[in-house]
């Protein structure tokens, strides 16, 4: 009972984290890009003259898919065509069930796994949720009975089963070496040593990882599927309102995910470098005496620092005080901050765990966020590949690399 | 109890398997079928496998199905009941058959219940580790041997797909 | 080592196949002559290491393989079928410029399949051997991609595939029952265990063309290419059969009281059905189809008396499997003679008159006929005369005497192209197609081997009664 009440709260938090982080992933990408092209990006949508450098866009969006036609061709097949998106969204959220974002954590003789489901299958369970992905892209381009749609869902069936082969045996050779298939032991066998993270000793399945994550999220360079220059949207050109909305989100969830999977796989998931659990667990009264004070100080001058912007006549509009939405709160939270280091609170050993999760959970985010970074980084640096070359790449580069691979990993374990 | 609603779901998802006249639809139904066995085998314990079924029929080969049939662009009307000679006889020796084993499984289940052997190991007989070991241990002999099957197919697969 | 040796005459077979596939692969322009003597020679090798196996005695593999006397006899005759099939293939397939290596290849893939389904001890090995010449099998009934050939493929894979379900569905069964999937594994649950070998016998009853499952057969065999049907008729039924045997023979307790009754009446049925349809048929091949049933039929006779002695069943079925392999190879290797060029001639009106025009090729086809029809001095003649005796000595009379009316029925469809050749007139000019020596020399051989198995089967039998 105790149990699955915990499973549904880790089921609510973890899966409204993710959904709440697309949108910032949305604004994200938008910066990006406009920095990368070098110009501002969007800036103008408000709420008072509050802009946040174009969050408010997002919520704007929001409210314009959620208030636009549904439009459903008349020639489409009505029932495939309503649940393809459904499909996409559905899978890209499965995929977290066996993703470890901390540490277990202990509450005296109680040890919660901080990872919805402690399947013993692990890897291959994301692989094969993650392999059932296609299906709403193939069934919403084909649904759409349009012929740019079923192209986009032919080339994304195509790409994705050709990628999956090269992305299993790049695990393979992890699995191998780690000797198991659970994500959170394959996290926690990584260490503390960033030396002895995956990506330091499988450097080849790294990136063949990397880049089969590209092509399963039909990123750029691997973007064919919806390559709007040659299939105006490709396979979601026909849907519209809430529907477009959840595909358009189904890909920053992809990417979300696929970046926690990469981090567990590779980077050591939620381990923080050179700081065990159980060193931070036992010191944690310490680490807090001569940490809270810098945090304390660090973030009171970044709140000054911020409202310095804060323009007495610069625009005459509520834009002036913007600074101050980020300003004041990372003041007054580091005057918090620098109260409970002074008073030098004593934390009793349930807090300590706690607090040693959420920095475990704080750096496996921080994580997860450089790679969503990366995928951003990527698609508006490289260009999109020719579809020979796609399928090239993927049989004739990266599988035989990955099966050499496997074969090297099979000789250095072997001995 | 479960049992029996997994296996309702998966006789009426094969039953839609064959009894859609849009093929993509009737291959959908398919998968669906897959996935709900795949949701009977982990309720037997069976994990590695169930991921497996979802994996490689599921994600693989009934995408590759449906490209297929997206290639053909089969339309409904195309596809016709067509007769073949001698239809009734094999349907009427096709009925009979069936109904002798559904018969005999019947009777079996009335007579003694439906008592099968109990898994060896118990609930980690399905896991990655007791599978793996299996494999390379006591089946390694046929583990081997399916390499030759699958090199036959794939020679196969190459010598039907090829153009003249 | 000593295990590596024994199981040389399986392993030579795919070793052999894969290195064709790479050399016709890599060398293009390799002339097809010499794929053939390079496969002709691995079959060969096998049949040699085959032989010794068979002096040096049985040896068995862990658990699920044994390479007893049995096997290596199966390996022997598979080995003389498949050699058969690929030299009578040489102006077929030359003829009509198809390739070489993956022919040739998958034929030994298909021996290595058989040679496991001799060897398995347990329902894994069997079901992949099964598997294995399946396989092949499909592929090579769409050879030529014409439209029959094609038709015929994909009737055999759906049928085929159906078959392979059924008996898996009965291995799984057979699981339940047991526990283990060795064939000598005692039932826990008795009567699970009749569903599983009621489901795994019709599955097996799928693929030897017994009596409710045979349909497939006629349109597999006259649509797929005249050497492949060959190989259906001689390397897969034999296969087939061997895997039933080992089933039958090594199940715990034996089948059975029911399952002995439901074999006779297979066996009757198959028969009857085989040699009535083959009656009507105006097509040669669609009839030696239906003769390959009817054969079927007789050798089923042979597992109704497994129960009762299992070394003269046994016996029985591998001179019978022997002696069909050589006739109906013969039949079918003068069908291929006559098929040179671009279209298959089997019908009534192709042969006739072939008695004036070829008198030579005429006699021999008569010899293949009668033997298949069980003539006295043939090798058909002894195999059923042999089979027959076996079940008369354990007491079948009527299951006999339904055998021996058959045979009679028999003889009236045989002696159609017979009296076609002789007293037909040809209907049409048409020069026969140069004769080829590979065929020539495979007729030769069949002809001269159905004389001796016929006139001087002791030494045969005295080998086979092992």
């Amino acid at each position: 009972m105790y149990s699955l009440v915990i499973d549904i709260i880790k089921v609510i938090v973890i899966a409204s984290a993710v959904l709440t982080l697309i949108p910032v992933l949305i604004w994200w990408e938008r910066k990006g890009a406009a920095y990368i092209q070098d110009r501002r990006g969007p800036n103008r949508a408000n709420i008072f003259g509050i802009r946040l450098g174009g969050l408010i866009h997002n919520i704007a969006d929001v409210f314009k898919l959620l208030f636009k036609e549904d439009i459903i061709p008349q020639q489409a097949h009505k029932l495939i065509y309503l649940i393809a998106p459904i499909i996409v969204m559905g899978v890209a959220v499965s995929t977290l069930a066996v993703i470890p974002f901390t540490a277990p954590v202990k509450l005296g003789d109680f040890v919660i796994k901080m990872q919805i489901a402690d399947l013993n299958v692990g890897i291959i369970y994301i692989l094969a949720i993650a392999s059932l992905g296609v299906y709403g892209v193939i069934l919403a381009g084909w649904s759409s009975n349009n012929v740019y749609s079923l192209f986009g869902g032919l080339r994304s069936s195509a790409q994705m089963i050709s990628y999956e082969v090269a992305m299993g045996l790049a695990l393979l050779s992890v699995i191998m070496s780690s000797g198991t298939v659970r994500l959170d032991e394959i996290a926690a066998l990584q260490g503390i040593n960033i030396l002895e993270w995956n990506f330091i000793r499988q450097p080849l399945a790294f990136i063949l990882f990397l880049t089969c994550l590209f092509a399963e999220t039909n990123r750029n360079p691997f973007d064919l599927p919806e390559g709007e220059s040659e299939l105006v949207a490709g396979y979601h050109t026909e849907y519209s309102s809430m529907k477009f909305a959840l595909f358009f989100m189904a890909e920053y969830a992809h990417i979300i995910v696929g970046s926690m999977i990469l981090v567990s796989l590779f980077f050591g998931g939620w381990q923080i470098p050179f700081l065990s659990t159980e060193f931070m667990h036992d010191n944690m009264n310490a680490l807090l005496k001569l940490a809270l004070p810098v945090v304390s100080v660090s973030s009171i001058a970044a709140g000054v620092l911020l409202m310095r912007r804060t323009k007495k006549f610069g625009w005459g509009d509520a834009r002036d005080f913007e600074p101050l939405v980020f300003g004041l709160p990372a003041v007054i939270f580091g005057f918090i901050i620098g109260i409970a280091a002074v008073f030098s609170i004593y934390l009793n050993e349930y807090a300590v765990s706690i607090i040693t999760a959420a920095a475990q959970g704080a750096i496996f985010l921080v994580k997860t966020l450089f790679f969503c970074w990366l995928f951003i980084w990527v698609r508006w640096t490289l260009p999109r590949f020719r579809y020979d070359q796609l399928m090239k790449l993927g049989w004739q580069i990266m599988v035989p690399l990955a099966l050499i691979n496997i074969i090297i990993t099979g000789i250095v374990i072997s001995r | 109890m479960i049992f029996y609603l997994i296996a309702f779901g998966i006789v009426v998802t094969a039953i839609l398997t064959i009894a859609s006249r849009n093929s993509v639809v009737s291959a959908l139904w398919l998968v669906a079928c897959l996935f709900a066995q795949a949701i009977l085998m982990v309720t037997l314990e069976a994990h590695l496998v169930a991921a497996m079924q979802v994996l490689l029929y599921a994600g693989a080969i009934m995408v590759l199905i449906l490209f297929v049939i997206m290639l053909l662009n089969l339309t409904p009307k195309e596809l016709k009941w067509k007769f073949i000679a001698g239809e009734r006889l094999i349907l009427g020796s096709g009925v009979i058959y069936l109904a002798g084993v559904m018969g005999l499984a019947l009777w079996i289940i009335y007579k003694k219940g439906a008592s099968f052997v109990p898994a060896a190991g118990g609930g980690t007989a399905g896991t990655v580790e007791a599978v793996g070991k299996l494999l390379l241990t006591k089946y390694a002999l046929p583990f081997e041997l399916v390499s030759v099957t699958l090199l036959v197919a794939i020679v196969g697969a190459i010598l039907t797909g090829r153009g003249k | 080592m000593n295990i590596l040796i024994q199981s040389l005459p399986l392993l030579i077979m795919p070793a052999v196949a894969a290195f064709i596939l790479l050399i016709g692969a890599m060398w293009r322009r390799i002339s097809g002559e010499s794929l053939l003597i390079m496969a002709v020679a691995g079959l060969v090798a096998a049949l040699f290491f085959g032989w010794q196996g068979f002096l040096a005695g049985t040896a068995s593999f862990p658990a699920d393989i044994i390479f007893d006397k049995i096997f290596y006899l199966t390996v022997i005759i598979i080995a003389i079928a498949l050699a058969l099939a690929m030299l009578v293939s040489y102006n077929y397939l030359a003829e009509r410029k198809l390739p070489w290596p993956e022919y040739l290849a998958l034929l030994l893939f298909a021996g290595f399949g058989a040679g496991l389904m001799a060897a398995g001890t347990d329902f894994i090995v069997l079901f992949i051997g099964l598997e294995t010449i399946s396989i092949a099998a499909y592929v090579l009934a769409g050879y030529t991609r014409d439209g029959s050939s094609k038709e015929a493929s994909i009737k055999y894979f759906l049928m085929g595939a159906f078959a392979s379900a059924v008996l898996l569905f009965g291995i799984a069964f057979f699981y339940g029952a047991t526990g283990s999937v060795l064939l000598s594994a005692a039932p826990i649950n008795k009567l699970l265990m009749v569903l599983a070998l009621a489901l795994i016998i019709s599955g097996a009853a799928f693929k030897v063309a017994a009596f409710p499952f045979q349909w497939w057969t006629p349109d597999v065999y006259e649509g797929s290419p005249l050497p492949v049907t060959a190989f259906f008729a001689t390397a897969v039924k034999a296969a087939a059969f061997i895997m039933l045997f080992r089933i039958v023979a090594g199940i715990s307790g034996g089948l059975g009281l029911k399952f002995e009754s439901l074999l006779i009446a297979l066996s009757v049925a198959t028969m009857t059905f085989g040699n009535l349809a083959a009656l009507f048929q105006e097509n040669i091949k669609r009839m030696l189809a239906y003769s390959s049933i009817a054969h079927a039929g007789y050798m089923l006779i042979a597992f109704v008396v497994l129960g009762k002695d299992a070394n003269l069943a046994g016996a029985a079925l591998l001179f019978y499997i022997l002696a069909y392999i050589v006739m109906s190879m013969g039949a079918f290797g003068v069908l291929i003679y006559l098929s040179g060029g671009e279209k298959e001639f089997c019908n009534m009106p192709d042969v006739a008159g072939l008695g004036r025009r070829s008198p030579w090729l005429a006699a021999v086809f008569g010899l293949f006929l009668l033997s298949l029809a069980g003539f006295p001095p043939t090798a058909g003649f002894v195999a059923k005369f042999y089979l027959f005796k076996s079940a008369m000595a354990h007491g079948y009379v009527l299951l006999v005497i339904a055998a021996v009316i058959n045979s009679l029925i028999s003889v009236y469809y045989y002696m159609r192209p017979v009296v076609a050749m002789y007293f037909g007139e040809f209907q049409q000019e048409r020069s026969l197609p140069k004769i080829r020596y590979s065929v020539a020399g495979v007729l030769i051989f069949c002809a001269i081997f159905v004389i001796i198995l016929g006139l001087a089967p002791a030494t045969i039998l005295a080998i086979l009664s092992h």
